[in-house]
């Protein structure tokens, strides 16, 4: 009885540090949304930034894109749920995102961004909230409008993404400390190393393959020849 | 006890071998499994909705051997007409059956002005209403109208027609005739679509030539040339490719007027392989708009098994069309041996037959046609006229789909219903029900059916009334629960500071400090 009590109390206490955290301490994730400019610089200058909402905001967003993938209404879904691959979405979603940081913080070291790898995790990641909100958003609003009226969720939604760009965009030129081109040719350069990345890995997954393919023979061949 | 369980385990023997004999013969058995296919594109099994009722062989019609049979016809008479090649000449003969298959007379030699007259290698034949018969006489390059008292003999021959729009050489193939007697003739190596005869035997127009289909292989090759020809001057092998539009196969007339004709295609072309064509020619048949539609994009085939095949030459390749009274679209398949059912709409209904040597199996089916609800097939290797009817399930399938097709949905109820106890997975079937259900205002059950038929267009009508409904029903629970919101957010702002503040005085001394940084 007293633990679960202690369990409780300490949820509670769990919880309400966290909403401290989110929503009155320095660290806000949510700030980025309104006040980009500031909490850059906070950032970047005052490293006040936490790895761990930034984590906590991947992964909603990749359990965002999950829900929306199952979950979204019967009108604008195809997909029957014995269809669903959580590995394809996951792609998508949150390793897409782990790949732009990884191919941007390996691009500008190259190229004289002045930004750290923690502080690209960091701003990719906050910049995600409007792809969460409209994740949510247009799932549950699939459920409840027809084609007819889903036309306004669609602006919402397009609006979210735009917002996404710019913030994604703007964030990187002030973590990297670029130009206005510069950030252009950087972003998209970033794409590029993504591809080049993925690429690489398909080549290391094919080739580990071969080589297994070769030790298994080899083995097999010893123990033909020695045991008969 | 043990004598007590011995002679109950000999009763239930007993009782499970009277109750086998007595189920083994009131099934029907039918070799083949027959399918239809989903939203998806994935064949499901479905009952089989024909069964084969008798096969007939050249002695069973009272004709000896049918020995290389190439056309059947069913006159609107309700004669069955079979076409046959006898003998090491390959002589022509005509056979005549009323609708119970009796032969009633066998043609093979033709009266012309008082001569006997020999056809070579005729590959067609009609009747029209009156009893005339049309027989395309492909070697000699005529078309050749028969007395209706099936006499054999000639009242007329249509010749080559003498016309400018008429070139090259006529050799008419297929023949179709409409209610208002106009003649329709495929002539093969005639490319500019299907010519048009009046009744009087006089050449009106061609019709029906289907756009030239491209592939990205033609389209690069043109392109080359036609750089090659800038550069040259001159073209490479001008004569050698020209792009011209696809023959017709075979055709039929329907009851209206509209023309049924099939195109054989090749693997890599996308076109229809069906075109129901009205007076102007140009196909009214939407693949896209059938209720039935698939999702899957990577079907090419709109018609037949849709199965991307790999090789060539193991596609559905049609030979036949025929239809009936209630606009089903009858397909013969001459190289998977199959025959496709389709409902006007162009969704399809059945699939039977097969390749094989049992009953309800071909080898070489050449011509299909329909003889009131039954299905007669000729075989050409076999020499067969295999007759299928309507299974159980398949009479009630048709039932529903022609009631409707004329709007009857309360009528039609019934039907699907009976249809859905035989296959659960039929789609049509809830499209159908579902439209009952909309009809009368059930709107929750008809989004349930429009759900499993995955009609996505009707879900939407049927679930706007829905939830228009829902919302009226409970829409005094809705309003209410918005006021005490609002009434709460009020009080939050007016008193919400205060509460707080007491809260924290109250825990002034042992608070937690909120500043921790447990979470870095």
């Amino acid at each position: 009885m007293m633990t679960i009590q202690k369990l409780w109390s300490d949820l509670f206490v769990l919880l309400r540090r966290l909403y401290v955290r989110l929503f009155e301490g320095k660290k806000n994730p949510f700030l980025m949304l309104t006040h980009p400019s500031e909490t850059l610089e906070d950032l970047k200058y005052k490293r006040n930034g936490s790895r761990f909402f930034a984590t906590l905001l991947l992964l909603l967003f990749s359990v965002s894109a999950i829900i929306k993938e199952v979950a979204t209404g019967f009108i604008y879904t195809t997909l029957r749920i014995k269809d669903f691959n959580i590995l394809i979405v996951l792609c998508t979603s949150g390793i897409l995102v782990l790949l732009f940081v990884v191919g941007n913080w390996a691009l500008c070291t190259l190229l004289n961004g002045e930004g750290r790898a923690t502080d690209i995790y960091i701003m990719t990641c906050y910049n995600l909230t409007p792809l969460i909100i409209s994740n949510f958003f247009t799932t549950i609003m699939s459920r409840v409008l027809v084609e007819d009226e889903f036309v306004f969720v669609n602006i919402i939604a397009t609006c979210l993404s735009i917002w996404f760009v710019v913030l994604m965009f703007y964030g990187a030129m002030v973590i990297h400390n670029y130009t206005f081109w510069g950030t252009f040719f950087n972003l998209i350069m970033s794409l590029v190393a993504m591809a080049v990345i993925f690429f690489l890995i398909f080549l290391f997954v094919v080739l580990v393959q071969q080589i297994y393919v070769f030790l298994i023979t080899i083995y097999t061949e010893c123990r033909m020849r020695i045991l008969g | 006890m043990k004598n007590k369980l011995i002679k109950f385990g000999a009763v239930v023997m007993v009782m499970m071998i009277i109750a086998s004999m007595l189920a083994l013969p009131s099934s029907a058995y039918i070799a083949y499994n027959t399918y239809n296919y989903n939203y998806y594109g994935e064949a499901v099994e479905t009952p089989s909705g024909y069964t084969p009722e008798k096969v007939y062989y050249g002695s069973d019609l009272g004709v000896g051997i049918l020995n290389n049979p190439v056309d059947l016809y069913v006159s609107p008479q309700d004669e069955v007409y079979i076409l046959d090649y006898v003998g090491n000449n390959n002589d022509a003969v005509l056979h005549i059956f009323d609708k119970n298959l009796k032969l009633i007379k066998s043609l093979s030699t033709l009266k012309a002005n008082g001569h006997d007259y020999t056809m070579v290698l005729p590959e067609s034949l009609v009747v029209d209403k009156y009893g005339y018969i049309y027989i395309c006489d492909t070697g000699n390059k005529q078309i050749l109208k028969l007395d209706k008292d099936k006499s054999g003999k000639i009242v007329q021959t249509i010749g080559a027609p003498n016309s400018d729009l008429f070139e090259g050489d006529f050799k008419p193939s297929k023949i179709a005739i409409a209610k208002n007697m106009s003649l329709y003739v495929i002539s093969s190596g005639c490319l500019d679509g299907i010519m048009e005869f009046n009744e009087y035997g006089v050449f009106l127009r061609y019709f029906g030539a289907p756009d030239v289909q491209m592939t990205l292989n033609d389209l690069v090759n043109l392109a080359w040339r036609r750089a090659y020809r800038s550069l040259f001057g001159k073209g490479v092998d001008d004569s050698f490719l020209t792009y011209v539009p696809t023959e017709f196969e075979n055709m039929v007339v329907d009851d209206y007027g509209f023309v049924y004709a099939l195109m054989a295609t090749t693997k890599d072309q996308n076109t229809d392989q069906l075109f129901k064509m009205n007076f102007l020619g140009s196909n009214i048949l939407d693949p896209q708009a059938k209720s039935t539609k698939k999702v899957n994009s990577t079907l090419s085939a709109t018609y037949g098994d849709l199965v991307r095949r790999a090789t060539s030459g193991q596609g559905n390749i049609f030979v036949d069309v025929a239809t009936d009274s209630d606009g089903f679209i009858t397909m013969l398949d001459g190289n998977l041996k199959k025959i496709f059912e389709y409902d006007a709409e162009g969704n399809l209904t059945f699939v039977y037959g097969g390749d094989g040597q049992q009953q309800g199996f071909f080898s070489k089916p050449v011509a299909v046609a329909k003889l009131g609800k039954k299905t007669l097939v000729i075989d050409r290797y076999f020499g067969t006229l295999t007759v299928f009817d309507h299974t159980h399930y398949g009479e009630k399938l048709h039932n529903a789909i022609v009631l409707y097709d004329e709007g009857l949905y309360d009528e039609a109820e019934e039907y699907w219903d009976v249809v859905l106890k035989y296959n659960a997975n039929c789609e049509l079937a809830h499209i159908g029900l579902g439209k009952v259900y909309y009809q009368y205002g059930k709107y929750e059950e008809a989004i349930n059916h429009f759900m499993l038929a995955n009609d996505r267009k009707n879900y939407q009508d049927a679930y706007a009334l829905y939830r228009e409904a829902l919302l009226s029903d409970h829409f005094g629970l809705i309003m209410t629960s918005l006021l005490v919101l609002i009434i709460l957010w009020i009080v939050w702002r007016i008193f919400g500071k205060s509460i707080i503040s007491a809260i924290k005085e109250r825990k002034q001394g042992g608070g937690d400090d909120d500043d921790s940084e447990i979470m870095e």
